[in-house]
């Protein structure tokens, strides 16, 4: 990002252009949520835009497959520098569970240089809000607490892990895998490729995997989804 | 006069999702419309086989975020009704009452972006406000607001507790009082003029063209999943399938809107007849060998799912039809002749889901994933 003093701008009044791939629709209106009352980014400073040309910040959904591509890449360039990216859901981030389609071509941060990436399947727009807020430090202080039931972040306590790996086997996105670590086998989660169903946590004998309702995941680096 | 083409999309406001429309235009009138699908094509029915059945359903309700429900549901109605699974009562009436609200929560979308579309920017913002109700209390039940991971096959996972039951009968109710609000403002000038007349579909068009729910019931064909094929609890439930003559956009809506009183209705019966009970029974992951089709009323329409096993734990062949893919199909019909500014009422009538809709590809010689229909 260049320094010539837009940055303020930005901060103050950023422009946000949603664009939708291939995902499933889900955080589409998750986005739109976010035009009703009920969270009205607008009193942010925040405006969504219908264009790419007059956008600051790019707040991609979905999977990339081989006809989008181009079409994303076109999007990026069309805009003005200095412009972010923010990536919003699994499928954002790393495909999600689609990632072993054959019509995948590759990641989001593969064509464009992701900044934030807002993990959830979808996030909540209470999350999105928070992501934005991440991004711009900008944002109301007391965001709304999520119901108790609300199934928004994934908790392993790997002391009581026995990594037995039933939850492999009800994933439907592979989120949880082996891992060869030395002699010692042991599962890996990752929210990245999580798609918040809670099917390992019923299936899990010693009961060390909780959803909780803590929605704040927005993140700048990948590997702080590794639990 | 020249002749030109209106090229929109693949992403643009109008359709939030990307789908990329190009209208042939002569006189400046629409002459015709072509429809270039496969930007959202992930593959969804090859990896299902890959799939086995327990995590097959979270990755089938994935398929559409508005009407997730009902993709899930009728996977495992699909797998219940080829394996002879018998699913307890009490989740039979849980699966009924998560699909009346899911109809609701979709038909409200629906109508804020029609009246988006109309430039009513206050209304949208209205009907919006009255969805979140809806999706308050889908999280509150579930603990998802878009995907809600109840269905499981033999049942569902999770009880509504007391709370969420009553969130979920307030905002139906709220959203069927809301729905007279509507009906009466759809009588008037400023939304009556931009949709009545819009994007005309008469009966016999209808029937040759084979589109289903909304579409299909504001153009005078009296055809409902629920009422034709009942399953879950709908054989026991008394309700009233609303049909308009008009075939235009005014009366998809029309349709939409007089829905949303039926849903809560059907939504309360269900609370009043409920008892307490066992919520899912114990099935051993592998169907017996056979294939099976089942149905379900979506809240655009008819919804299929075709499911082929050979007794492994995985499925063989997965099919999924849904109603977009239907309905789609009489974008060419219902614009012929029309001027550029009615594209947007017409298209938004339709209710289209592309996510839905990209089952099916072509793959040309170029390698790129592309499908056309033509008008």
């Amino acid at each position: 990002m260049s320094n010539t003093g837009v940055e303020d701008i930005i901060k103050k009044f950023p422009r946000v252009y949603s664009l939708a791939l291939a995902g499933c629709n889900g955080c589409d209106i998750e986005i739109i949520a976010i035009l009703s009352p009920k969270f009205e980014q607008e009193r942010l400073g925040i405006e969504v835009v219908k264009s790419p040309k007059n956008a600051h910040i790019l707040m991609v959904n979905g999977t990339v497959n081989r006809k989008l591509k181009k079409h994303l890449k076109n999007a990026y360039d069309q805009m003005a520098d200095p412009k972010l990216v923010v990536a919003v859901g699994s499928c954002g981030i790393s495909n999600g569970p689609f990632r072993e389609c054959y019509n995948m071509s590759c990641r989001v941060d593969e064509v464009v240089p992701v900044s934030i990436y807002i993990p959830g399947c979808p996030p909540r727009p209470s999350a999105i809000l928070y992501g934005l807020k991440k991004t711009l430090e900008k944002c109301p202080l007391d965001l709304a607490p999520a119901p108790q039931k609300t199934r928004a972040k994934l908790v392993r306590d790997k002391k009581i892990c026995i990594n037995c790996g039933a939850c492999t086997l009800v994933c439907p996105s592979k989120a949880c895998y082996f891992v060869q670590d030395k002699e010692k086998r042991r599962v890996d989660f990752n929210l990245a490729y999580c798609t918040f169903c809670a099917q390992c946590v019923e299936v899990c004998p010693v009961e060390c995997l909780k959803m909780v309702n803590e929605y704040e995941l927005a993140t700048s680096k990948k590997e702080e989804l590794l639990i | 006069m020249h002749d030109s083409k209106l090229v929109i999309g693949p992403s643009d406001p109008m359709l939030v999702e990307p789908v990329r429309l190009v209208f042939g235009i002569r006189n400046g009138k629409i002459r015709s419309v072509d429809v270039d699908l496969g930007y959202t094509h992930k593959g969804i029915e090859k990896m299902l086989e890959t799939k086995n059945y327990v995590q097959a359903v979270p990755f089938v309700e994935r398929i559409c975020g508005i009407c997730s429900h009902c993709h899930a549901s009728n996977f495992c109605y699909a797998v219940e009704k080829l394996d002879g699974v018998e699913i307890p009562e009490r989740a039979k009436f849980i699966r009924t009452i998560a699909a009346e609200l899911e109809r609701i929560q979709s038909h409200l979308l629906a109508l804020s972006l029609t009246m988006e579309d109309i430039e009513q920017k206050k209304l949208m913002r209205e009907t919006l406000d009255k969805r979140e109700k809806i999706v308050d209390a889908f999280e509150e039940f579930s603990g998802g607001r878009v995907h809600h991971s109840i269905n499981v096959i033999g049942g569902v996972r999770l009880d509504i507790d007391k709370n969420a039951a009553n969130m979920i009968e307030s905002a139906a109710s709220e959203a069927a009082e809301y729905s007279k609000k509507l009906e009466a403002i759809c009588k008037n000038d400023l939304v009556k003029k931009r949709l009545e007349g819009n994007g005309m579909l008469s009966k016999e068009e209808a029937k040759l063209l084979g589109v289903v729910g909304p579409v299909a019931r504001g153009s005078g064909v009296d055809y409902d999943v629920r009422r034709a094929k009942p399953y879950g609890k709908y054989a026991e439930i008394d309700f009233n399938v609303k049909v308009h003559d008009e075939g235009d956009s005014l009366a998809r809506t029309m349709v939409r809107i007089e829905e949303i009183p039926e849903s809560a209705a059907i939504i309360k019966e269900c609370f009043d007849r409920m008892q307490p009970g066992e919520l899912k029974v114990r099935w051993g992951g592998k169907p017996r060998v056979g294939e099976q089709i089942h149905l379900v009323e979506a809240p655009r329409g008819e919804n299929l799912h075709y499911v082929v096993s050979r007794g492994e734990r995985t499925p063989y062949r997965v099919r999924i039809r849904p109603p977009s893919f239907a309905n789609l199909q009489c974008t060419a019909k219902i614009l012929e002749g029309a001027e550029v500014s009615a594209i947007p009422p017409a298209v938004i009538s339709l209710d289209p889901c592309i996510s839905c809709t990209e089952r099916t590809a072509y793959i040309s010689k170029r390698g790129i994933a592309y499908v056309e229909y033509r008008g």
